[in-house]
């Protein structure tokens, strides 16, 4: 177990073996503190417990929020965007949001159900509402001020006397590889800027100039699944649909070549 | 009888009133004892209300159709209205129960999709009673008195010869042969060709219709859709296809091909 | 080799002349507005515009487009520098997954060319072989009669 303090939050990483050592969650549950263990936590979070698995914060102040849910039309990343814009108090077009990558977002299952804002979106409220807390605990100890009498705006932490640090100088060289609270310090609703206001979807400027809003490869070929071809693939396609044409070509044919041709017909 | 087909009836006669006062057959229907009552029924329907004739049968100078060629075929709104009798160009002869599905629905096996003014009058048929349906089918399909075995002859499809022919080849091949190869009954299939009747009419307008409006049913309701090329292909290139068209009908080429496509492409006369 | 005059600019194609132009727009030209929805005719997703008239680029062999001028979404304007088309259309958020959004635009630009004056009823009847699944019609028909004010006014929105 390796155990690196952040903002006075413990960031703890248990390896494989010792959680299967530990004999199963129940044994966990008694072998370590509390908070490590993900229990209640809100949303998708449940699933999916470190923060960084939702928001990183690279050391030049660039945002980045991932989601497991995909954009079909429905606006999530849209309102995704909101939502972490709201809780780490950033103007929308500083963050990017990433969606649905198997690669670097959480596993979130189908994008069905009406569910993505009340699991994802539930999930990145209350991580970017952390990650703003751990970056105002982490300001408070470099300025020597008090939390509370600290504001996260605009990408830095500012104090009241006008002494500010940058969201990556506050992150610098460390990660937010801590796992989520049940609890967070959420944005007064009273006081917001971003939810509940109405923001241009993001994906609709692509869509309407044949961008890339649609992920790649998403038109599938006609006779059959196929991702993007080349001329000369369909060049052979419309030999063996030309071959298909003359059913009384089938099987018939001297030329072997002709033949396989027609061997494919059932198949074209 | 539903109104909109006596509408479009009352407005052909009033068109040729001389006809009328000269030509109008007068009192009410005689039935041919020798036929069923079905048959009689049938007769009564499609020569009173129905008035089958006012397109389906050529008509004299003064507007009034030619009793000696009853049912040799017409024209109606800038489509021809084929012929129904031993003059049928239908590539599979109608039978009465063909007719009746076609009547009742628009569309037959290996018969073409209804299309143009016969598409509205369909529309209002589909609502008459089915007993009334099936007598006019028995008796149009009466009217082709040829023997079985004539009737079974068809033109075999002719090489496409010629520059226009072989380029409206190429036209098919892209734009036609991957639904119209496929045959009906399989996703995305329409009608091979060599069974539709536009090809074996003797005027090439009704194909060049389609080809170029294609088959829309009316706003809001479902029916056989059929894409239009208008824009897609310019007046040449429809002349092509439907010289190419005809090719495959086996049949010697239209004379009106050049100038059905200008006309609907180009609007010009 | 086919030239095909696309937005303005002639490309070299290397295709089977019976190739329709969407397959040709998307894998030799690398233009992915248009879309295959299904490849017959019948969705309208894959509508360009040749010579200032709509038509369905699936059943469209590039052998009839030579020296034609073939339009495609991208040739109404850029995400740097939208044309008034694509202006009311971001405007109004007519968009959800925006698989249809190509060809209707196109479609309905293929209209407001020929028709300034469109009224919102010809503007419907012109869009009908273009089909949406997500029930995002009313605000394209919002979109286009924004897009047909723009244009009467000049092009600025």
């Amino acid at each position: 177990m390796k155990i690196t303090r952040l903002g006075g939050r413990q960031a703890v990483k248990i390896t494989r073996r010792e959680f299967i050592a530990g004999g199963g969650a129940l044994v966990v549950s008694f072998a370590l503190p509390a908070p490590l263990f993900a229990q209640g936590l809100p949303g998708a979070l449940q699933k999916t417990p470190m923060l960084d698995a939702w928001i990183r914060v690279a050391a030049d102040g660039r945002i980045t929020v991932f989601t497991g849910k995909a954009e079909l039309g429905q606006g999530i990343k849209t309102a995704l965007l909101q939502i972490a814009a709201e809780q780490l108090a950033l103007e929308p077009g500083r963050i990017e949001l990433v969606t649905a990558d198997t690669a670097r977002t959480p596993n979130e299952g189908y994008t069905a159900g009406s569910n993505s804002m009340k699991d994802s979106g539930t999930a990145i409220l209350h991580a970017a509402a952390q990650t703003r807390q751990i970056l105002v605990a982490e300001a408070a100890r470099r300025l020597g001020a008090p939390p509370e009498r600290l504001a996260a705006q605009n990408g830095e932490v500012r104090a009241e006397d006008g002494r500010r640090i940058g969201y990556g100088a506050l992150v610098a060289g460390q990660t937010l590889h801590v796992r989520a609270e049940p609890h967070s310090k959420l944005v007064d609703p009273a006081a917001h800027k971003v939810i509940g206001k109405p923001l241009p979807r993001v994906d609709i400027p692509g869509k309407v100039t044949g961008g890339r809003e649609l992920r790649p490869g998403s038109a599938p070929a006609r006779h059959g699944p196929r991702t993007r071809g080349t001329s000369a693939k369909l060049r052979r396609a419309a030999e063996i649909r030309r071959a298909c044409r003359g059913r009384e070509n089938a099987g018939r044919a001297e030329d072997p070549a002709r033949r396989q041709l027609s061997r494919r017909c059932r198949h074209a | 009888m539903p109104r909109t087909s006596q509408a479009r009836c009352r407005s052909r006669a009033r068109s040729s009133r001389g006809g009328t006062r000269f030509f109008l057959h007068k009192g009410p229907y005689r039935p041919d004892a020798s036929k069923s009552a079905q048959w009689n029924r049938g007769a009564y329907l499609a020569e009173g209300l129905g008035h089958c004739g006012a397109c389906h049968t050529p008509r004299n100078l003064a507007g009034a159709e030619k009793k000696r060629e009853a049912y040799a075929g017409g024209e109606a709104e800038d489509w021809h209205a084929p012929a129904l009798n031993a003059a049928s160009p239908s590539p599979v002869p109608w039978t009465a129960d063909t007719l009746h599905t076609y009547l009742r629905t628009g569309i037959a096996e290996d018969h073409a999709v209804t299309a143009g003014p016969m598409a509205e009058v369909l529309r209002n048929l589909s609502r008459a009673p089915d007993e009334d349906l099936r007598a006019i089918a028995a008796y149009v399909a009466s009217l082709d008195v040829r023997p079985d075995e004539a009737r079974a002859k068809q033109p075999q499809p002719r090489e496409a010869n010629g520059e226009a022919e072989l380029r409206g080849k190429a036209v098919y091949a892209g734009a036609c042969g991957d639904c119209h190869d496929r045959g009906r009954g399989v996703d995305g299939g329409a009608l091979p060709l060599q069974l539709a009747i536009g090809l074996a009419i003797p005027t090439s307008s009704n194909l060049a219709h389609i080809i170029h409006e294609g088959i829309v049913p009316p706003d809001g309701e479902a029916g056989p859709w059929m894409p239009s090329y208008a824009g897609a292909l310019t007046e040449d290139q429809l002349a092509d296809l439907l010289d190419y068209l005809r090719a495959m009908a086996g049949k010697p080429a239209w004379k009106d091909a050049r100038s059905e496509a200008r006309k609907l492409v180009s609007g010009k006369p | 080799m086919i030239t095909l005059n696309v937005n303005g600019r002639a490309h070299s194609v290397d295709a089977d002349p019976e190739t329709p132009l969407l397959y040709v727009l998307r894998d030799d030209v690398q233009l992915n507005g248009a879309k295959f929805g299904c490849g017959l005719g019948q969705c309208g997703a894959c509508t360009v515009m040749v010579d200032g008239e709509a038509i369905f680029s699936c059943i469209t062999p590039i052998s009839v487009l030579q020296n034609r001028k073939i339009t495609t979404v991208e040739g109404l304007g850029t995400a740097q520098s939208l044309g008034p088309m694509q202006r009311a259309f971001v405007a109004e958020q007519a968009a959800q997954c925006g698989y249809c959004i190509p060809g209707m635009m196109m479609r309905a630009q293929a209209l407001l060319e020929r028709r300034p004056a469109a009224s919102e009823a010809e503007i419907r009847a012109a869009l009908q072989p273009n089909l949406c699944r997500c029930g995002t019609h009313m605000r394209i028909v919002r979109a286009v009669v924004q897009a047909a004010a723009a244009i009467k006014g000049g092009g600025k929105a």
